[in-house]
């Protein structure tokens, strides 16, 4: 293609095979509103990468800007090694090969199952047989004449996955795919749904707001937040060492307190903390940090239990109340010095209201030179 | 705009400029598009608004061009608006009385046209039989509107 040399050298030269995809500083505003501001994302061939932005982030906007559906103000998205968009040129998204699954599935309600999987298919005889290939894929066979409107939630999401995937595109996008369904169907159609994309080896994106699902089906998450991903690396990653403050309130629960940095150590309300390493640069000595405790974290113990902790790396509270769920509990503890902290204990022996604990966190914490207060956003 | 005033425009169109055909049938078809046109625009439009946009991008993302995306599910989704707004016209047309009486063909008869004669001149007996017929026929698109209605209904077409 003539226009391989407008690419970005750095997408030209990255390494390993080519991505999927590739956006490059994709911003968007509607109005005076920024919605994406400089996005970079590159995605694995193969892969599930999940992005993940609170509620109105722009993650819609991205999905759109990818399935060519608005153009971008500024930046360029590339599929496999075309470039598909700049703000110059455009692909019609009935040339650029991602596949859309819209949040209700949209199915086209006069068409049945069948007329819906075949819909971005040529007609013949390899068509019926993808059709059933696909019905098959997405647990369905047989349910070829059936009508949209016959189908529960969930089914039609896998019809609409099924539909997307038929024509064999170079990507699918998934927008918030399960948020419409209920919490129970939920859990199911999720599994289904990516085990269909497993087994059809496509490179998907989902986009959700749902930490949790982002976390349990990602092989990368990205991180949307002000318009930017501030984060892109694997579950495990953006969970346990986040890059920033922002993210490590994001994603998952955190309680934030102010600390000070001592050599590879923090002190804070909890006592000194060890620092977690990737968190060793972003701070001189004696910085005031935010940092951040996961409530599985926190041990709690009773006041006179003999530990081998020292003083200094405890702190005493009060237990002001607990939520039991069955596999775990979550308790609330007012410490001595006002700070309120999370815990997520084990069932096995609970700390009764009311309760003096001993407080302690077993593992590497992560903080940021960022004051206390939270960006408006967050909040 | 009342049927009359079309009516009565017509006739001076007709006997100014359109000679040839005043007092025959395409003139009469005329004023009957005048009349109903915007009923029947305004059904369709209706039902061509309704179809919703995320419908016609998937069908684009599926890789049809804007044009075939217009026959395979524009079209298709709006049927039931364009079927009411044509039972509509037709139902309309069939008990339209002033436009009809002005410009139709001299030899020319038609159920509402039967009706209001017998009616005028209180022969109520051989009235009936063009009251029914019209009833009938009437019957006929609005039972025709309320099934397909019910179905459109029941498919439950997403209007995100």
């Amino acid at each position: 293609m003539a226009d391989t040399a407008a690419r970005p050298a750095q997408l030209a030269t990255g390494g390993g095979p080519t991505p999927a995809l590739t956006l490059c500083g994709v911003s968007k505003r509607f109005g005076a509103t920024t919605v994406l501001d400089g996005v970079d994302l590159r995605v694995e061939v193969g892969s599930v990468t999940v992005v993940l932005g609170p509620s109105g982030g722009g993650k819609t906007t991205l999905l759109r800007i990818i399935a060519g559906f608005e153009t971008p103000d500024a930046g360029t998205v590339t599929i496999g090694d075309t470039l598909v968009a700049s703000p110059t040129e455009s692909v019609p998204p009935e040339r650029r090969r991602v596949g859309v699954v819209p949040q209700e599935g949209a199915l086209f309600p006069h068409l049945d199952v069948a007329g819906n999987i075949g819909f971005g298919l040529q007609r013949g005889r390899n068509a019926r047989r993808r059709v059933d290939e696909m019905l098959e894929l997405v647990g369905l066979a047989g349910a070829g004449r059936q009508r949209p409107h016959e189908l529960s939630g969930g089914q039609q999401h896998r019809v609409a996955l099924a539909r997307a995937l038929a024509p064999d595109p170079t990507l699918v996008v998934l927008d918030e795919p399960f948020s419409a369904l209920d919490a129970g169907l939920r859990a199911q159609v999720r599994a289904e749904v990516l085990d269909a994309l497993r087994a059809s080896a496509a490179t998907a994106i989902v986009v959700t707001h749902d930490q949790l699902e982002a976390l349990s089906i990602a092989d990368e998450v990205a991180v949307l937040l002000d318009g930017r991903i501030a984060q892109a690396a694997d579950p495990a990653t953006v969970y346990g060492l986040p890059e920033s403050l922002e993210v490590a309130t994001f994603v998952g629960e955190a309680a934030i307190l102010p600390g000070r940095r001592e050599t590879d150590r923090v002190s804070c309300a909890l006592g000194s903390l060890e620092l977690a390493a990737h968190c060793w640069n972003r701070s001189g000595p004696y910085a005031e940090l935010s940092v951040v405790v996961r409530p599985e974290q926190v041990v709690l113990s009773g006041i006179d239990a003999h530990t081998a902790i020292g003083e200094g790396e405890r702190a005493f509270g009060t237990v002001a109340s607990r939520t039991y769920f069955g596999h775990d509990s979550v308790v609330l503890v007012t410490l001595d010095d006002g700070t309120e902290l999370t815990a997520r204990l084990h069932a096995s022996r609970l700390p009764s209201v009311g309760e003096r604990v001993a407080v302690t966190v077993d593992s590497a914490v992560s903080a940021f030179p960022v004051p206390i207060t939270l960006p408006g956003k967050l909040s | 705009m009342p049927g009359i005033v079309i009516a009565i425009s017509l006739v001076f169109i007709g006997v100014r400029v359109l000679e040839p055909i005043y007092l025959e049938t395409p003139l009469l078809i005329l004023g009957y598009v005048v009349l109903f046109l915007p009923l029947a625009v305004g059904a369709v439009r209706a039902s061509v608004e309704q179809s919703p946009i995320r419908l016609e991008e998937i069908a684009r993302s599926l890789g049809s061009s804007p044009r075939r995306v217009v026959w395979r599910v524009t079209v298709p989704l709006a049927a039931p608006g364009i079927a009411a707004a044509t039972g509509l016209v037709l139902l309309s047309t069939m008990k339209e009385l002033p436009v009809t009486l002005i410009l139709r063909p001299t030899s020319t008869q038609t159920l509402a046209t039967r009706l209001w004669q017998y009616t005028s001149v209180s022969d109520y007996a051989s009235a009936g039989p063009y009251a029914l017929a019209l009833v009938i026929f009437a019957a006929i698109p609005t039972a025709a509107l309320t099934i397909l209605a019910g179905r459109r209904h029941g498919a439950g077409i997403p209007n995100g």
